[in-house]
């Protein structure tokens, strides 16, 4: 009786009060923005998908830890380090407690990516009708959907199981792939369950970049309506309709479906260059560059999407070049003997002198080893292709077009894509036929994907078959595998590998 | 209630009375009746309106003063009138006593004020009750009482009056004027995570009670600032019959403060009050090694001799021993302390004038506060103006209370007080040509220290200002005499701004290397800009009826609004080559490392009350509220609370069977139970939010970042007291009881969640802590003829403090916790959150002390057994740093004129752990100024029974490493302070007359004389204490 007189008083008092506007106490202050109120106009979803790639160049995830650091110290022959941070990785000391703290930082930021993905791909679901173009809408959400994918399967491939869809491995969980923002744990579900959810966000970003305007056709009512001010000028920028397609082969790859990825890649690849979206690099322009921090030592031109990363050039710096903090430096004798050779063996090619990743971007410090400069370039601020890290890269679609060459039996046709790359990179000498194609392809990830952290996965993806830093460097398949975060196995989270 | 049927009755007994006299013509003048005429003024000499003037036998027969205070009466010649007025004492008077002139009696009468009477009253903020029929727990305290125990601010008096309301002692900050007091009622019980964000002016404690000023919320800076002279009245609600009208925002208990009311009809009173007061720096908590002691302590530690490699170190190390040592021979010792220090002279002055006519009143007052502090250069001036104008025209009334004040505090140039009491005394400020010295060489090695006094000598700015306007208007409609209906409004805005300067030459800025760029950029400046807006406003309906003489019915509805904004902005600027550009404009340029910082809020409410209370024969009394509370800061599905209360109370001595007692006036029973809740937390927790990255472009764009998980169930914070209280009063005897049980729910804090969300911790609501406690207050007159008095005073309160529940989240916090306890360098204990301990318990390894032989510390590990070797799995809870009891005891009296007050505070039952035992002897940095202790009661030689560990500077550093946190340091913590002792001595009437005065009072006070503590700990690091001494005058005119 007692409890109904109350609640008739408290309903009677809360109509009372709440006749007057409920949404005047939905207030945040001035210095940040109400998450809803952002997302009820349209320059919102903008400005959150610019900071979804803020957030993925954050030196945790995309700008240094995923990319340039963590995995390349993890596989390449590099002198060990006297800074802890470094040398955990080196030593492969993945129970340290160095190594937890810096793989918490990574696994929060990248899901904090998510996070923010999440978000507002379901404020833009809520108010499609705040774009008058159909296209501003569906490649807001193609890139979305598309990095949603990206940032899940670098973890998948970085702290899971190096075949997913063998049959032992199918059934075991995975790491969360996280589709909502919300404080509720995400249970983890199995590879195969996983894939999925991977492959059809890849597949509806695609549709969704069906007509981005990467591929030529800008229409004049969208240039007017959602590029007036230039935001979808630089789609290489940002995850675009080729990007997706080789997000698609790289993911197709991993799942060992070595012919459906060589068909993305494919496409990927000629659809890219033929829509001039990315040429290859100009390597007579980077010989004849007189100062080294003038050339394009990414390739810019080349990638299919890259991030821009503010701190970049100067975090490469620290990391890479100074002398003074015991910057990581390249085993001299694995550099001149097996990845850059001056002549080659076999055919006596000057190819190792040739090669314009070599000696353009790797820099010998006498009886040290060699810096590394790819990512330290220009310190002007109106070089283009300064402070991008290479996120997909045309050279990739070749190689992973050459392993399916390779599976199906046809080694010449995978030297020919990787003959195809090696000429952009200045080598004028074609690799002989009677070269093991398989220890060539591996060779090339080496080359190309300094500071790229994707060496890791190709090893990872064929077992350390062809280590060929082996000598040099010792590498066992379990270091190829990165723990997960004590905090998540508090959750529950198990690590099945 | 009563009141107003009290005046019905008398007025309705005056009619019936003048028919009486009408039909009866002068016969009954004849048989013994005389007409008695004449005023009464109030204490300041005005004349007060509506006293009811009675015949003493029979009390039907009675008059009322008139707006001018005149009345008049016919009384029987051999009888006693009575004169009465709420909030006065009553007073008596003869009829014989008068004189006859002309066929009537002259009687001119003056109330005093009744301090125990006027607090008769409750004062809530949103309505007044009579404290009789009110079922609450409250402490009401007049101006008067505040006012007798001291002048400083109103928190300082109030520690003397009500041990529920703890003030916290803060160590550090000692006597400094520009600290903001930090307390707690009835217990802590609100999580301290440390907010790691930078702590603004306009974010508060989570624990600090509300402020209710005049009916409006405000702040504890504007109540630590305000002028004491304006204050009427204190009233502190302690349980949920009290504070539920507060709802949402009550739970830490409400402070409401009523200032000066405009009762007075009379045309123009001018007042003023004034006081000087000497703040003097109170150092018997240092106990620091002079030059001679030092230099031993250094030499046993063999300072100048271990470790060198080259045998010219050796000699020039032993060389510069024995020069210090033929310095200090010869009596040169600086004692640091004291150059920072002086007595700091502080004046106050406030001017007070009120004009009124029958329907038109104001009270205007001008204060100026100009506070000094112990240390050279700190100070604070407040200078305020009041106007408070009241329109009374038929039913209705107007009032408007404004208020500016300007406040501007410095911080000393001498930078932190600590800072001197590590200096070494055989190091001397000045060179033999009287100059400072900037530099001192440390020790044996190259190191040098800075002088401070030179850094001192240099233009330093360190100062902070507000100007606040506030303005309170009220419209009071009064239909019928029971119904009333009252609307407010008030707007507060306040701009802040604090500079803090350094020039080039300051020691800060002494690099070892020194590049053209660095050299411009030397010297710095860092201004901070604030905002802060509050608009609340308010209407409700009050009503208040007696049915058939016994039934009184009281019923309260109101609706309120409040919104709250602020904003604060630092700029970095750098390059002040000479401190005579000590202005920003000045700068060479912004600092290249230091984006301008921000800090901003936005908090909306909106509530809805219900109260209503009903008394039987004013023996059974009865009360509940109910309301409703939404705030922005809280999850969308979780915006609005409900609050409630429900109390009951029991006059005993209005029963039959003890209205014929003649000594016991009061003996009532009442208890409450009911919920409130505390946001004192910062906004937009609940709601996603995002924050733009200005620093950083992509493709040249900015973005947006999403800074936080949302959480839309995020609720309020629920307490739930239950209050059983007990009032006793004799003629003499006066007694107060109360037993409390709250329990903290729904508490708020940063729980840690899965890291695959995105983020690593959301605002949730978790756990239950309980506090429970009683509070005694006994006042015992052990003499009182006519004005003289002598009271005896003693108050205390004991609360215990548990958490009940803290579930599984806590425990990353607990393990964070333990890894800073054994982090390298950490000496001090943690705190810890489990089950069942207090919220403020200090955790540490226990300890069996030293051991003679080898001056090695001995623990006892979990198993039981006794090792040397201190372990982070060895913690156990050492004590609450709360204190159990806290209380206070006195006399207060005053014998023709002459008062007398002395208070003393005390508090114990809780821990500290002596961090001066740590920093300054077991872990002290030998090459600085360090405790004596360490000189006597260290352990030095095999077989010593020593207090304090073998050392770890230098020579013995390899054995068991630095003191951690351990038991041996965890000391109770039992302190006693005469805090209050005043003399005042108010002139009579005789003299005041001559003077044309109605009031003078000379006082004299004394604040913090004397402490006495169970332990030697260092208070007032970063500031000192200070005792103060006060002359105070108060006049009327």
């Amino acid at each position: 009786m007692k409890k109904t007189i109350i609640n008739a008083i408290s309903a009677a008092l809360i109509l009372l009060a709440a006749t007057s506007c409920n949404g005047w106490l939905e207030a945040v202050s001035t210095t940040q923005i109400e998450g809803y109120k952002l997302f009820e106009e349209k320059m919102g979803y903008y400005d959150a998908l610019t900071g979804v790639y803020l957030d993925m160049g954050k030196s945790h995830a995309y700008g240094q830890y995923i990319t340039s650091m963590l995995p390349d110290l993890a596989v390449y022959p590099y002198i060990t380090s006297t800074l802890q941070t470094m040398s955990m990785w080196q030593t492969h000391s993945y129970k340290t407690a160095t190594v937890q703290s810096t793989v918490t930082n990574l696994w929060v930021t990248c899901y904090n990516i998510i996070a923010n993905i999440n978000f507002e791909l379901s404020q833009l679901e809520q108010h499609r009708s705040l774009f008058s173009e159909e296209l501003e809408y569906d490649l807001i959400r193609g890139e979305l959907l598309g990095l949603r994918a990206y940032v899940h399967l670098d973890l998948m491939r970085l702290l899971g199981v190096a075949h997913p869809a063998d049959a032992a491995n199918s059934s075991k969980v995975t790491i969360p792939y996280v589709t909502e923002y919300s404080k509720n744990v995400t249970p983890q579900l199995s590879y195969a369950e996983t894939r999925k959810l991977l492959m059809s966000d890849i597949e509806e970003a695609l549709k969704c970049l069906e007509d981005d305007p990467v591929r030529g056709k800008r229409t004049e009512a969208f240039q007017n309506a959602a590029n007036s001010e230039g935001y979808w000028n630089h789609r290489t920028k940002h995850m675009n309709y080729y990007s997706a397609l080789a997000l698609a082969a790289r993911a197709h790859q991993w799942f060992d479906e070595p012919s459906i990825a060589a068909e993305y890649a494919q496409k990927a690849a000629e659809g890219a260059l033929q829509a001039a979206a990315v040429t290859w690099c100009n390597h007579d322009a980077a010989v004849n560059e007189t100062d080294r921090l003038k050339i394009d030592l990414t390739f810019s031109s080349e990638h299919l999407f890259s991030l821009e990363v503010t701190e970049l050039y100067s975090n490469a710096y620290v990391f890479y070049v100074a002398s003074s903090n015991g910057g990581i430096l390249l085993n001299t004798p694995f550099i001149d003997e097996v990845a850059f050779p001056v002549v080659d063996s076999e055919t006596g090619a000057l190819s190792g002198r040739e090669d314009i990743r070599g000696p353009l971007v790797l820099l010998s410090r006498t009886n040290v080893g060699y810096v590394n400069y790819k990512l330290y370039g220009s310190a002007s601020r109106t070089v283009p292709f300064r402070n991008r890290m290479p996120m997909l890269r045309l050279s990739e679609m070749y190689y992973i077009m050459a392993e399916n060459h390779i599976l199906q039996g046809e080694p010449e046709k995978a030297l020919d894509c990787l003959d195809a790359v090696r000429h952009a990179r200045g080598i004028t000498t074609d690799l002989p036929g009677t070269k093991d194609a398989m220890k060539e392809l591996t060779l090339e990830y080496y080359r190309e994907f300094i500071n790229e952290g994707q060496l890791i996965y190709w090893l990872k993806h064929t077992d350390l078959k062809y280590d060929m830093g082996k000598g040099y460097f010792d590498l066992a398949p379990e270091h190829l595998t990165f723990p997960y975060p004590q905090a998540e196995i508090a959750y529950g989270r198990i690590q099945e590998l | 209630m009563s009141f107003y049927s009290k005046f019905g009755r008398v007025r309705h007994a005056m009619v019936v009375l003048a028919c009486v006299l009408l039909s009866l013509g002068t016969a009954w003048a004849q048989s013994g009746t005389v007409l008695v005429q004449g005023d009464v003024i109030d204490e300041n000499g005005e004349p007060l309106a509506g006293v009811a003037v009675y015949d003493r036998d029979n009390v039907k027969l009675g008059a009322q003063t008139d707006v001018d205070g005149h009345f008049s009466i016919n009384i029987g010649a051999d009888r006693t009138l009575c004169f009465s007025f709420m909030g006065y004492k009553v007073k008596e008077l003869k009829i014989s006593s008068l004189k006859t002139s002309s066929g009537w009696k002259a009687a001119h009468v003056r109330l005093d004020v009744d301090d125990n009477v006027i607090l008769e009253t409750v004062v809530t903020g949103i309505y007044t009750r009579k404290k009789d029929s009110f079922t609450g727990a409250v402490q009401s305290l007049s101006g008067e009482d505040l006012r007798r125990v001291g002048n400083k601010n109103v928190f300082e008096s109030l520690k003397n009056l009500d041990p529920s309301l703890l003030i916290i002692e803060n160590l550090e900050q000692g006597s400094n004027p520009n600290a903001m007091k930090s307390m707690q009622l009835r217990g802590a019980s609100s999580f301290d995570l440390g907010s790691t964000d930078l702590k603004s002016n306009f974010v508060s404690d989570a624990n600090t009670p509300l402020f209710i000023l005049d009916g409006f919320e405000t702040s504890l800076e504007k109540i630590q600032d305000m002028d004491m002279n304006r204050i009427q009245s204190i009233t502190i609600l302690k349980d949920a019959s009290a504070k539920a009208i507060y709802g949402s925002k009550g739970g830490n208990g409400v402070i409401v403060i009523e200032t000066k009311n405009l009762d007075s009809g009379k045309e123009a009173v001018v007042s003023y009050s004034g006081s000087m007061t000497l703040e003097m720096p109170d150092l018997t908590s240092y106990d620091l090694c002079n030059a001679l002691e030092k230099l031993e302590v250094e030499r046993r530690e063999e300072y100048y001799t271990y470790g060198f490699r080259t045998t010219d170190d050796l000699v020039s190390n032993i060389n510069l021993y024995n020069e210090r040592l033929r310095k200090a021979l010869e009596g040169e010792s600086t004692y640091w302390l004291s150059k920072p220090l002086r007595v700091g002279v502080s004046n106050k002055h406030s001017l007070g004038v009120e004009l009124g006519t029958k329907e038109l009143k104001s009270f205007t007052t001008f204060s100026y506060n100009d506070t000094e502090g112990a240390m050279k250069g700190s100070s604070r001036k407040v200078f305020t103006g009041d106007m408070n104008l009241a329109y009374r025209k038929g039913a209705w009334t107007v009032r408007n209370i404004m208020s500016i004040s300007s406040m501007k505090s410095s911080d000393s140039e001498y930078g932190s007080f600590s800072t001197y009491a590590r200096l070494n005394p055989y190091w001397n400020p000045y060179d033999s040509e009287g100059n400072l010295v900037k530099l001192f060489s440390r020790g044996s090695a190259n190191e040098k220290v800075s002088n401070p006094l030179y850094d001192a000598s240099l233009n330093v700015i360190d100062t902070s200002n507000y100007l606040d306007f506030t303005d309170n208007a009220y419209v009071e409609f009064n239909p019928v005499k029971m119904l009333r209906i009252v609307g407010r409004i008030g707007v507060d805005t306040k701009k802040t701004q604090a500079d803090e300067f350094y020039p080039a030459s300051h020691s800060k800025f002494i690099t070892s290397l020194d590049t053209d760029e660095d050299a411009v950029a030397k010297g710095s400046y860092e201004q901070t800009h604030g905002t802060y807006t509050s608009w609340s406003g308010d209407i409700s309906a009050q009503f208040n009826k007696t049915f058939g003489e016994i039934h009184d019915v009281f019923a309260t509805a109101q609706y309120n609004f409040s919104e709250t904004q602020y904003n604060e902005v630092t700029h970095y600027a750098v390059g002040f080559p000479s401190s005579r550009l000590s202005d920003i404009s000045f700068a060479h340029q912004y600092d290249v490392n230091r984006t301008p910082k921000g800090l901003s809020g936005l908090n909306r409410n909106l509530g809805s009350l219900l109260t209503a209370g009903y008394s039987y024969d004013q023996r059974y009394m009865a009360d509940a509220t109910v309301k409703a509370s939404a705030s922005s800061v809280f999850g969308t599905n979780n915006k609005w609370g409900l609050f409630w209360s429900a109390g009951l109370a029991w006059n005993l001595h209005n029963e039959n069977w003890l209205k014929s007692s003649k000594w016991i006036q009061q003996f009532k029973l009442r208890c409450s139970v009911g919920s409130s809740g505390n946001q004192n937390y910062t906004s937009n927790n609940s709601l996603p939010v995002y924050n733009y990255s200005t620093g950083s472009l992509y493709d040249g764009f900015a973005g947006a970042l999403l800074g936080n998980m949302e959480n839309p169930d995020l609720g309020w914070e629920e307490k739930m007291d239950y209050d059983l209280g007990l009032d006793f009063r004799t003629k003499r005897l006066n007694v107060t009881l109360d037993a409390y049980i709250a329990d903290t729910r729904n508490l708020v804090f940063s729980r840690t969640i899965v890291p695959s969300t995105g983020f690593s911790s959301v605002s949730d609501n978790l756990g239950r802590v309980r506090n429970k406690g009683i509070e005694a207050a006994v006042n015992y007159t052990v003499y009182q003829k006519n004005h003289s008095f002598v009271t005896l005073i003693g108050k205390v309160a004991v609360n215990d403090n548990r958490i009940m529940e803290i579930s599984q989240s806590m425990k990353d916090y607990n393990e964070q916790m333990v890894k800073i306890a054994e982090a390298v360098g950490s000496a001090l204990p943690v705190v810890q959150y489990y089950d069942g301990m207090p919220l403020h318990s200090i955790w540490a390894v226990p300890s069996v002390g030293v051991d003679p032989i080898t001056g090695d510390e001995f623990f006892i590990n979990k198993a039981g057994y006794l090792t040397n070797v201190w372990s982070s799995s060895n913690l156990v809870n050492c004590g609450s740093s709360d204190p159990l009891v806290n209380g206070n005891f006195g006399v207060t009296a005053e014998i023709e004129g002459i008062g007398v007050s002395v208070i003393m505070t005390a508090y114990g039952g809780g821990y500290r752990y002596n961090s001066t035992l740590v920093d300054l002897v077991e872990n002290a940095d030998i090459s600085y100024n360090v405790d004596r202790r360490i000189f006597s009661d260290r352990w030095y030689y095999p077989g010593q029974n020593a207090q304090y560990r073998n050392g770890n500077a230098i020579r013995f550093q390899a054995t068991q490493g630095a003191t951690k946190a351990t038991s041996r340091f965890v000391q109770a913590n039992n302190v006693m302070t005469l805090s209050s002792a005043t003399i005042y001595y108010e002139l009579p009437t005789s003299l005041l007359r001559k003077l044309h005065m109605s009031r003078l009072r000379i006082s004299l006070y004394g604040n913090d004389l004397v402490t006495w503590s169970s332990i030697k700990i260092e208070r007032g690091t970063s500031y000192p204490y200070a005792r103060s001494a006060s002359l105070a005058v108060t006049a009327t005119f």
